[in-house]
């Protein structure tokens, strides 16, 4: 009770310093309307493989970026709280280390829920066509991928301790997760041994998940294979989140 | 009551191939209601034995009670009931001090009723009512301690532990920091605090604990400890001439320790000093030995230090920087 109830305390805490910050919040929409509308034209050309359009094609898969990049970084801030000792005053406290990491988790899938209703909106009038309850489906699977990337993100910075390894450990591995889950362009075009190549990027089976949720496919197997293999990543990520924060450290 | 006892508590952390113990058996007690000062230079191991009381770092062995429960069964009972101030405070810089003090009366389980009456009033105490609605960020020096301590002190804790408290403050800063200090200890709040000013602790401690190389070298008021050390110090001023005969007449006398003579000086330990001095000082002139200056100083704590350490601290300071 009192874990859930801190929680919500150290959410609300965090999200009120972030909407204080109004040019992060325009940043976090620029990336998504750049690729909407400089870069899914492109595609209409390209691909428009079968029945599917390409804005329903290229809109899942720039969710899953948005969600990947938008929470992948937000380590950094808690690199500054180790610095400034916030860590260790909120370690002395009497609320649990499982509240003081979900109240910045909260925050950030909190973040992601209104990225993914502020882009789906922003591709309807390009023509994305979305049921309702794969609207929904479409949400929980960013929540998803919040839970498994953002606890992640806080266990590495925890680790590591500084921006200058944070950074370019973060790149080194977020450049082939992305390119290897065919966020921008369906894997279908890939040669084979690239295919073979992303098959061991759980991050692929994610796109794919969503892909099927924009293509109509709400119980297709690659959903549930999607949301499964996000279940249990966000739990590991967890795990070992909490294991960081009981040991965190200047 | 004690407010915190320890028994050989140990602290080795492992770097590599190498293990380094940072603290070697510390045995202490801290009595209820005392400002407790644990002094020494940088790496004594003076953070790390807080760390661990503080239930941030576990002990690698000994035993230890914090406010009555043990510190390796029950750190959780031992949080609700201590205050914690870091040597960089940890504030959340964007958020001002007084939200700052809200959360953290809130996570001690305070409603935000009584969150918000308990900030209110720390900023009356503690005097930041101008600039307790202004971001943290924008804070002087000073004032950053003060936010600090009342963030500590926030759920009412009967014992608060204070890490470097005054570093790097003003000299009117600090004694203002050392009111309210004393303050909390007149309203009953033990206090545990680490320090490097040996003005500091000798001013403000009720109980000093020196601390070097991970161990406990001595412990006792700022008298007790002093007064170990050889009494008060004596030094005559002298003809050259006279220096002979004069020191062979002081150390014929008892309770004198320690004479050294300089050229035209004569310095030696003796305990009393004050009703000491009367009696001397007529043997001098009796024995026909013009005296030109005297001096009676008490032994500071650098005198202490220096004696308990084989240096002082401002030189393990120096090596340190």
């Amino acid at each position: 009770m009192k874990t859930l109830k801190d929680t919500l305390v150290l959410y609300s805490h965090y999200q009120k310093l972030l909407l204080r910050n109004p040019a992060w919040m325009l940043a976090a929409l620029f990336q998504p309307v750049c690729y909407l509308y400089l870069f899914a034209p492109l595609l209409k050309n390209a691909t428009g493989v079968g029945a599917v359009s390409s804005i329903n094609q290229f809109t899942p898969g720039l969710l899953v970026m948005v969600s990947l990049f938008g929470v992948m970084f937000v380590g950094y801030t808690v690199i500054d709280y180790l610095r400034n000792g916030v860590i260790e005053r909120l370690r002395v406290t009497t609320a649990s280390r499982f509240a003081l990491l979900m109240g910045m988790v909260l925050r950030d899938v909190v973040t992601l829920i209104a990225q993914t209703l502020i882009v789906i909106m922003l591709a309807l009038p390009l023509g994305l066509e979305i049921t309702p309850a794969g609207a929904v489906l479409s949400i929980l699977l960013m929540v998803l991928i919040g839970l498994t990337v953002s606890p992640a993100s806080y266990a590495l910075a925890l680790t590591v301790k500084s921006e200058d390894a944070l950074g370019p450990i973060l790149n080194f591995f977020s450049q082939p997760l992305l390119l290897l889950s065919g966020v921008l362009l369906p894997l279908t075009l890939a040669p084979d041994w690239l295919l073979r190549l992303s098959s061991l990027n759980p991050f692929r089976y994610v796109v794919d998940a969503s892909r099927e949720l924009y293509s109509g496919n709400l119980r297709s197997p690659a959903v549930l294979k999607g949301f499964v293999i996000l279940i249990v990543l966000s739990a590991a990520s967890f795990l070992w989140s909490l294991r960081c924060m009981k040991k965190a450290a200047a | 009551m004690e407010m915190i006892v320890t028994d050989n508590l140990s602290k080795t952390f492992k770097s590599g191939k190498n293990t380094v113990e940072a603290v070697k058996g510390v045995s202490l007690s801290v009595k209820k209601g005392e400002i407790f000062g644990f002094i020494g230079p940088n790496g004594a191991g003076k953070t790390t034995t807080m760390r661990m009381l503080t239930t941030l770092m576990p002990p690698s062995s000994g035993t230890a009670s914090v406010v009555g429960y043990d510190l390796f069964r029950q750190p959780g009972r031992i949080r609700e009931k201590i205050g914690y101030v870091s040597q960089k405070g940890g504030c959340y810089e964007l958020a001002t001090g007084y939200e700052n003090m809200v959360l953290q009366g809130r996570l001690y389980g305070l409603s935000k009723a009584q969150a918000m009456e308990n900030a209110k009033r720390l900023a009356d105490v503690f005097r930041m009512n101008e600039y307790c609605f202004r971001k943290v960020s924008t804070y002087s020096g000073g004032q950053r301690r003060h936010i600090d301590l009342a963030m500590g002190v926030m759920h009412n804790p009967p014992l608060v532990f204070l890490d470097e408290p005054t570093t790097g403050l003003d000299p009117t800063s600090r004694a203002n920091f050392w009111e309210h200090i004393r303050r909390l200890r007149d309203e009953g709040v033990t206090i545990f605090l680490t320090t490097h000013y040996l003005d500091e602790s000798d001013s403000l401690c009720d109980t000093i604990c020196i601390m070097d190389h991970g161990s406990v070298v001595a412990e006792g008021s700022s008298q007790e400890l002093k007064r170990q050390i050889a009494g008060d110090i004596i030094e005559i001023g002298l003809n050259a001439s006279d220096i002979e005969m004069a020191s062979r007449l002081v150390s014929s006398l008892s309770g004198v320790k320690e004479v050294a003579a300089g050229e035209k000086t004569l310095k030696f330990y003796i305990d009393e000093g004050e009703k000491a001095l009367p009696e001397i000082l007529p043997l001098f002139v009796g024995g026909g030995i013009p005296i030109l200056t005297v001096e009676l100083r008490r032994p500071s704590l650098d005198e202490v230090f220096l004696k308990k350490t084989g240096y002082t601290i401002e030189s393990a300071e120096g090596v340190e920087e």
